[in-house]
């Protein structure tokens, strides 16, 4: 079973990174919406870009959705197909503060994605905390 | 015998309990004209090492350049304003910085900038966002904090800027632009005036000299450079305008600029590089073709339901109305930051009001300082004689002391009307002051049938403050820059007071379903200034209106037809209903101090994603805890406003 939770006092409360994946596997991603939930004890304090340049801007929220830290995430790219991503792609990162001692597990809600000709794709997501230092 | 020179350049009566006893001995000791510079090491805090330039002595500063880049879509603009951090000392620092925004703005989106990585703020509770930011700051991430002092000062909190690195901060809001007498006005201010606060307030903003953190006594105080000192910010300004009509007339007597069209309907403005330092608001003014502007209805909808804008501008007839006697109450700010130029402006734009009144109308002239005076017990008759008296006591006034706007406004309203006459209480200050909800609240206990105009006088001129006055007090504002001409402002107020208002408008809108209309008491409309009212809306975008007011005996009616639905910047207008909603909100605010209203504002700001008084905007770089112990806060000094003395406008140990 889960590992209990334990609430840590605010002062003890850690950031953390958590990393958003979308793995389009051979189809190019030119588009993709996201919902997660985050969980208790866990505030969201900011919202990323990706890796790739199609995704590099960090994607917008919904400002009612977020008040209970669930975070709609879109983005489009209107790149060539060619410069579009494919594969495992790191779309966004959520910064976060989290009262928990146990690690943020975000539920994926909903996941959409499309390719550069407006075709769905299917996808698989992972969200994943962050190892190691960003540069 | 020594000088009288007051510590605080405000005045002795400003200085609770400065009377000595008759049997003490006072000495006085005059200040030099200049404070001497600090000096000393190069660390945070201390703001010392001063590089010796050509312009002036330049202090490290953590606040490096403002780029501001604004795109005007018919009557909306989006500007993006961002802000270059960077650490010039060998130690982490936090930057903090006090600036302003245009009091209208919209802000609802914040973006950190980290190298190559960007980094979305998200809209919280303020006091939820402050906690969150001195979090990350005690354990040492990168984090930014975006809050709302004033509807129109903002604080800007940057922790753990690592030595030499640099951090930006971008911003982005949504405004309307101004129409008056026939021309279209981008306002972008760049410092804040320093503002004085009452005797024994305690929840103000401070004006001190760099370096004095505390002094004030007040809880945000924005530090000022001393005058031989300068910071190395500088700040670039782009305003891309597509007009959608022909652009006949352009006009900033602000600064210099360089302009760009590529065709008839398009410009491009830039500042120049000579003329970058940010201690004046930046005005730009532009005509379009047609001399007869129409009102028009501007439609939007999205998975929220529909909003819209309507711009109301007054109809032609109301010049051919006969004029009424007037009765003019002019009202001058003679406080210490009006001293030198601002005053002798403001004086001049009265000469020339006194010099067009007729022998049937009447006049008052009330100065306020520390306390406030008045010509005589009642307005006079416009005779050559009484006008020559008024100029003679006009000349007499110079700007010293602390500004107690309160009593002036007690002295212009707390008198009786003469109802044969339309009273015009005419406010000329530069607006620094803090106690601007007791200032508004007091107007609107007081106003009666008196209708107020607003002057802001100087470069930087507190606008929040006379655009409510001039809201609460159902009149209009105008503002008279250093370069503008007093005698044309003052025609033109004149020319719009000397011609009835339209009154107690009524709106039928046809088929048009609408809720949360704002402002919801429609203000009076006069020649030369249009209504803007935004609101929610159900049923057929493209109704047909009917207006109708009064002006005196006589009713106007018109209608306006048609709409135009999914116009460019018309995707604001969400953004700018709910600011709408907000300043109403704020409003009623001023004599009900409910928690529900304070709730009802900051749920709508959250709702939107808005800043706020009640929300904030906070985002942190988790994923990288930087070296070293928690930094020092280092407050962005900032150069006094052109045109305004340092010595008798900001607090200087």
């Amino acid at each position: 079973g889960r590992a209990e939770e334990t609430p840590t006092a605010p002062e003890r409360s850690h950031f953390l990174a958590v990393d958003v994946f979308i793995d389009s596997h051979d189809q190019p991603l030119a588009a993709y919406q996201i919902e997660l939930q985050a969980p208790p004890g866990t505030r969201i304090v900011g919202i990323e870009g990706g890796d790739s340049p199609a995704f590099s801007e960090p994607p917008h929220y919904d400002p009612k959705a977020i008040q209970n830290d669930r975070v709609i995430l879109g983005g489009f790219s209107t790149l060539p197909e060619l410069q579009l991503p494919k594969g495992r792609t790191r779309v966004a990162t959520l910064h976060v503060q989290n009262e928990r001692v146990a690690v943020p597990e975000f539920a994926v809600q909903s996941a959409t994605a499309a390719n550069a000709k407006g075709g769905k794709v299917k996808i698989q997501t992972s969200v994943e905390e962050r190892k190691g230092e960003s540069k | 015998m020594p000088r009288f020179e007051p510590a605080s350049g405000r005045g002795v009566s400003s200085i609770p309990s400065f009377l000595p006893s008759s049997d003490e001995e006072l000495w006085i000791i005059a200040r030099g004209e200049e404070p001497a510079a600090e000096t000393g090491e190069a660390k945070p805090g201390c703001g010392a090492m001063l590089a010796a330039t050509p312009q002036g002595e330049e202090v490290p500063m953590p606040l490096k350049h403002t780029d501001v880049r604004a795109d005007v879509l018919g009557c909306i603009t989006t500007v993006k304003v961002t802000q270059q951090f960077q650490n010039p000392f060998d130690s982490k620092i936090e930057a903090k910085y006090v600036f302003p925004l245009p009091q209208n703005a919209a802000v609802n989106e914040f973006i950190m900038t980290i190298g190559t990585r960007r980094i979305r703020g998200i809209i919280r509770e303020r006091h939820e966002a402050e906690r969150l930011y001195a979090a990350a700051k005690h354990q040492g991430y990168v984090a930014s904090l975006l809050t709302q002092e004033r509807p129109n000062i903002f604080t800007q909190s940057v922790a753990n800027i690592e030595p030499g690195k640099q951090i930006d901060v971008e911003l982005t809001y949504f405004s309307t632009l101004a129409w008056a007498d026939g021309w279209y006005e981008f306002v972008f201010p760049t410092v804040v005036g320093p503002r004085f606060n009452p005797p024994g307030s305690t929840g103000g903003i401070g004006a001190v000299g760099r370096g004095q953190h505390g002094v004030s006594g007040q809880p945000t105080e924005v530090q000022y450079l001393k005058p031989k000192e300068r910071s190395g910010h500088d700040i670039a300004i782009r305003l891309n305008i597509d007009a959608g009509v022909a652009i006949e007339e352009t006009e900033c007597v602000t600064h210099v600029t360089r302009t760009h069209s590529s065709s008839a309907d398009t410009l491009e403005v830039t500042l120049s590089p000579l003329d970058r330092i940010p201690n004046k608001d930046f005005v730009f003014r532009y005509k379009v073709a047609g001399d007869r502007i129409k009102s028009g209805l501007v439609t939007f909808e999205d998975k929220r339901g529909g909003f819209f804008s309507l711009m109301l501008y007054p109809p032609q007839d109301l010049k051919q109305l006969e004029r009424k006697p007037l009765e003019m109450v002019f009202v001058l700010d003679s406080s210490g930051s009006m001293n030198g130029r601002p005053i002798s402006e403001a004086k001049k734009a009265i000469e020339r009001a006194l010099q067009q009144l007729r022998p049937e109308d009447t006049f008052q002239l009330i100065n306020f300082s520390s306390r406030a005076s008045q010509l005589g017990s009642r307005p006079l008759s416009a005779t050559p004689e009484n006008v020559k008296r008024g100029l003679a006591c006009l000349s007499r006034l110079e700007g010293q002391g602390g500004t107690m706007m309160i009593e002036g406004i007690k002295a212009a309203l707390d008198f009786p009307h003469d109802p044969g006459r339309m009273r015009f209480v005419c406010f000329l200050t530069d607006g620094y002051i803090d106690n601007e909800t007791q200032i508004l609240a007091a107007i609107q206990q007081h106003l009666g049938a008196t209708r107020i105009f607003s002057f802001g006088i100087g470069s930087s001129v507190n606008r929040h403050l006379m655009e409510n006055m001039a809201k609460v007090g159902r009149g209009a504002v105008a503002y008279l820059g250093p370069n503008d001409s007093a005698a044309r402002v003052m025609d033109a107020f004149i020319e719009r007071v000397s011609h009835p208002a339209l009154t107690d408008l009524e709106l039928d809108w046809g088929t048009l379903k609408v809720t949360g209309v704002y402002p919801r008491v429609v203000p009076d409309l006069f020649v030369g200034r249009p209504v803007i009212l935004t609101g929610r809306f159900t049923g057929n975008s493209t109704p047909a209106v009917r207006v109708a007011g009064k002006t005196g005996d006589n009713t106007i009616e018109w209608t306006i037809s048609g709409s135009r639905a999914g116009e460019d910047g018309a995707s604001a207008l969400p953004s700018v209903w709910a600011r709408m909603k907000i300043a109403d909100l704020s409003e009623t605010a001023l004599t009900d101090h409910s928690d529900e209203l304070a709730e009802e504002i900051k749920q709508v700001a959250l709702d939107y994603g808005l800043l706020s008084a009640y929300t904030a905007f906070v985002a942190v770089d988790s994923s990288r805890v930087t070296a070293g112990e928690e930094g020092t806060t280092v407050p962005m000094a900032v150069p006094v406003p052109e045109g305004v003395k340092y010595r008798t406008a900001v607090q200087d140990r």
